[in-house]
């Protein structure tokens, strides 16, 4: 995977989930034989969105909560880009909530990884949407009261045709997930479990080393992936299914606005277009 | 010859589509035609019209004064009959104005009509239409074809029906003919303001646009809507401005020309995103439709109040570009010249216009291609990078426009940041790095002045009267014997190209739509220039070439000094809420 090295080392905290999601991605990248010049890693702002910085590939680091509406531009006007949407909880779940629930339903053609480690890190350690009841955080001194938001059943409910869970502690896993994220034909979601190591004392390694297993129920059967989906919530935290939750190919969004998914960066001529052909109503 | 017809009626009835009728049989006879809606924001209930004006010459402006009315309905009538010239007519339905004594009012028995023929009451514009060519002569012929082509595939009975009821409409009109308007010449398009825009940009290669609906930004949508699926093409309807200008820039950094557009209120949405694309210089043009605001406003009435939210968008300094164009044929061209700038330069470009300008239609003769400049982009491949290498895509270049290899180019990988950066896209808090970058991105102003447009003058008088984007139609037709300056690109100015406009000036009036002179401020901020009179007017309608004669007059008295602030003078009945004037024919 040398190919997507770069000379900077990432400047995460020692341990940091991110570290690894960073080499499972170049990982998958590299293993699938895609060409760094044929992939787009889009990000939002936060700890692990400046891992474009450090995948030497196309790339977006764009505006806090904007991943999906940014990936999903740069994948309909190229289609034959490999596009990567990548952010954290509070990017994805919070600021770009609204974008997470409309990618899902439409069933654009992206990936989208969410590293999901419960708590703002960049912005030094206020509760994010998942942070769960009861944790104490700048911002919920006495321990936080509102109910955590669930992003795999909201993905569900919303229509991804590609939802997984994986964890940061377990790489290889975590990069077959993303090899098959990629591979898949729609939205592809991927919440990520990720320990904050120096704001998220909670979450740690060893909390999710307790907690999760590698779940092998039938990804294309609905009620089984909607009961898998709430398992963390049900048995509150003690069961946390990884692996595949649910899978089911559906007609994707690009073909509906942008019928015939073109390449629409190439063939301008440079004497322009004749448009009176279009304006024919007009007469 | 300068012909106005005007269409009134409910909500829902049909005021539009009779006025777009009647615009097209005219543009197809040769002649130039302005139409112009007016309509409040609700889909029943209030009061709609439309006015066709028709002339032998260019026209960008709608009158007071009407020729003939159509009275679809008694609140038509009302609203309407004061501004009927001398010699008009008004066309009103007999059953409500059968008690009207007015010479000037010809009552069409419709619901006879109707009944004789056995059509619906939804075919009742077409006796009115019928009327109305009737009464200046013009052939029948255009109007049958058009009814053909429009109904063709309802059936030949819906055909014949209209065509039928048109044609009694037709015998009554010639029975009171007062008036002949002979087609003169070849067909032209009869296009609204925004499907213009849209024309042009496709013309110039738009491949992408994405938008949220509002007015008086949607007929855009629904028009590249219409377009998507018969050439490469996507169009997106976001979930909300915020995806839609994002979606923009993700098409626009992966190559595809792109484009969003909304009205002052879904961009104060988007703002955050001009200065991510300013930043890591991505091209993207933003067509924003004006209305009156602030906040939701008045949503379908008209202003040029956005100016400075234009100007000030998004946090930081940077460089964009921002154009006005000053009718619709105008809005063709630069709007597809927007896409061409924006690639030039690597910079955020705003097409404004307004709801006057957007939703008003006009002729064209031809729709020329726009030639494609695409700057400084890399579409094909290059060398592989070696390892660990990136492009440098932000290379500090003596223009400051850098080299922009898209994604798929081999050799050409960079991230786009909204961080800033060094000339090989790494994310950077060096000050020597961060100074190199932005005095780089500064540097192409310089370029950009050499491109600019100058203003665009008619006449040599001591006497300036100003006035920018879609304003320039009836504050040129209302200002004859002054010298008429008019700014199709607002920013940046350049000095020389602007003083030279008016070289030789005394006075100048400025006439803006909006309450506050924004564009006086900005003209002074960048070249000094001060105007010694303005006229503002805030209403919700645009200037009429009427309104703005009478105030040059009230200047002249007073030396071309101070500032008016104009009521509105005419037909001051409101559309939203017709039931407040208690019409009793």
């Amino acid at each position: 995977m040398i190919e997507y090295n770069t000379p900077e080392r990432p400047q995460w905290c020692p341990g940091c989930g991110d570290f690894s999601i960073h080499v499972a991605l170049k990982q998958a990248l590299h293993e699938l034989k895609i060409e760094p010049y044929n992939a787009v890693i889009v990000s939002g702002i936060g700890c692990g969105s400046k891992i474009p910085n450090y995948v030497r590939s196309y790339g977006v680091e764009g505006l806090h909560g904007r991943v999906i509406p940014t990936a999903v531009g740069v994948k309909i006007a190229n289609p034959s880009l490999t596009v990567v949407g990548i952010g954290g909880d509070g990017d994805g779940f919070s600021e770009g909530g609204n974008h997470f629930i409309h990618g899902a339903r439409e069933n654009f053609d992206i990936v989208y990884l969410v590293q999901d480690n419960k708590i703002y890190g960049l912005t030094t350690g206020q509760a994010s949407p998942t942070t769960h009841k009861g944790i104490k955080t700048k911002t919920t001194p006495d321990g936080n009261m509102v109910s955590e938001f669930r992003p795999v059943p909201m993905a569900l409910a919303a229509g991804a045709s590609f939802v997984a869970t994986a964890f940061a502690g377990d790489v290889l896993h975590l990069k077959e997930i993303i090899k098959q994220a990629i591979q898949h034909r729609g939205f592809a979601f991927v919440d990520i479990y990720q320990p904050c190591i120096t704001w998220n004392k909670y979450n740690t390694y060893d909390w999710y080393k307790e907690r999760v297993y590698k779940t092998d129920h039938d990804p294309s059967d609905w009620n089984k992936a909607w009961e898998k989906a709430w398992e963390p919530y049900t048995t509150n935290f003690e069961k946390i299914p990884l692996g595949v939750i649910y899978k089911k190919e559906r007609e994707i969004a690009d073909e509906f606005f942008s019928p015939g998914r073109h390449n629409l960066t190439k063939d301008l001529p440079p004497e322009g277009l004749d448009v009176s052909e279009l304006a024919k109503e007009f007469l | 010859m300068d012909f106005t017809i005007k269409v009134g009626a409910a909500a829902g009835e049909g005021a539009f589509v009779t006025g777009k009728i009647l615009g097209k049989l005219f543009a197809r006879g040769g002649y130039h035609v302005f139409g112009y809606p007016e309509y409040p924001s609700l889909i029943r209930g209030g009061h709609n019209s439309y006015q066709v004006r028709i002339s032998k010459n260019p026209i960008s402006s709608p009158k007071k004064h009407n020729n003939i009315i159509i009275a679809v309905n008694p609140d038509a009538y009302t609203f309407h009959k004061d501004t009927l010239t001398q010699d008009g007519i008004i066309i009103a339905d007999e059953s409500f104005s059968h008690n009207i004594q007015d010479p000037n009012v010809i009552k069409l028995p419709i619901t006879s009509i109707l009944k004789e023929h056995e059509a619906d009451n939804r075919m009742k514009n077409m006796i009115f239409l019928g009327t109305t060519l009737g009464l200046v002569n013009y052939p029948f012929e255009f109007l049958e074809k058009l009814i053909q082509e429009t109904f063709a595939k309802k059936g030949q009975e819906i055909v014949d029906k209209n065509v039928k009821v048109a044609k009694a409409g037709y015998e009554i009109g010639k029975e009171h003919q007062k008036w002949n308007i002979e087609p003169i010449g070849s067909p032209k398009y009869y296009i609204g303001g925004n499907e213009a825009g849209g024309l042009g940009a496709l013309s110039a290669g738009l491949k992408f646009y994405s938008g949220y609906p509002m007015t008086p930004a949607s007929s855009l949508l629904h028009f590249l809507i219409s377009k998507r699926g018969k050439f490469p093409l996507a169009v997106v309807q976001s979930e909300d401005e915020i995806s839609a200008i994002n979606q923009a820039i993700g098409a626009a950094y992966a190559g595809a020309r792109a484009m969003t557009g909304s009205s002052g209120g879904g961009f104060a949405l988007m703002t955050e995103a001009v200065g991510f694309a300013a930043l890591s210089e991505i091209p993207l043009v933003i067509y924003l439709a004006q209305r009156t605001g602030p906040s939701t406003g008045m949503p379908t009435w008209t202003e040029q109040a956005d100016l400075f939210q234009v100007l000030g968008a998004s946090q930081g300094e940077f460089l964009r570009i921002i154009l006005a164009p000053t009718d619709i044929q105008e809005n063709y061209r630069l709007t597809g010249e927007a896409l061409n700038l924006a690639e030039t330069y690597q910079v955020p470009v705003f097409v404004m216009v307004d709801k006057f300008l957007a939703e008003s239609n006009t002729t064209f003769d031809a729709l020329p291609k726009i030639p494609i400049k695409r700057g400084k982009i890399i579409t094909q491949d290059m060398e592989q990078l070696l390892p660990m290498k990136r492009f440098k895509r932000f290379q500090d270049t003596q223009d400051g426009i850098s080299p922009r290899p898209i994604p798929g180019v081999k050799g050409g990988c960079h991230i786009a940041t909204s961080y800033e950066h060094r000339e090989d896209s790494f994310t950077t808090e060096d000050f020597k790095e961060r100074k190199a970058q932005v005095d780089k991105r500064l540097r192409k102003r310089s370029l950009m002045e050499q491109e600019s447009f100058p203003p665009i003058v008619d006449g040599t008088s001591e006497i300036a009267v100003v006035t920018w984007g879609s304003q320039k139609g009836p504050v040129f037709e209302g200002s004859n014997g002054y010298r008429k300056i008019a700014f199709n690109w607002l920013y940046p100015l350049n000095k020389e190209k602007v003083q030279k406009a008016f070289d030789g000036v005394s006075k100048i009036v400025i006439f803006e739509n909006n309450s506050t002179g924004l564009f006086s401020k900005l003209l002074y901020m960048e070249t000094g220039i001060k105007p010694d009179a303005l006229v503002l007017k805030y209403t919700g309608r645009q200037f009429f070439p009427e309104q703005v004669e009478d105030a040059l007059k009230v200047l002249e008295e007073k030396d071309f000094q101070g500032e008016l602030r104009l009521e509105e003078d005419f037909e001051t009945y409101e559309f939203y809420a017709p039931w407040r004037y208690k019409v009793k024919l």
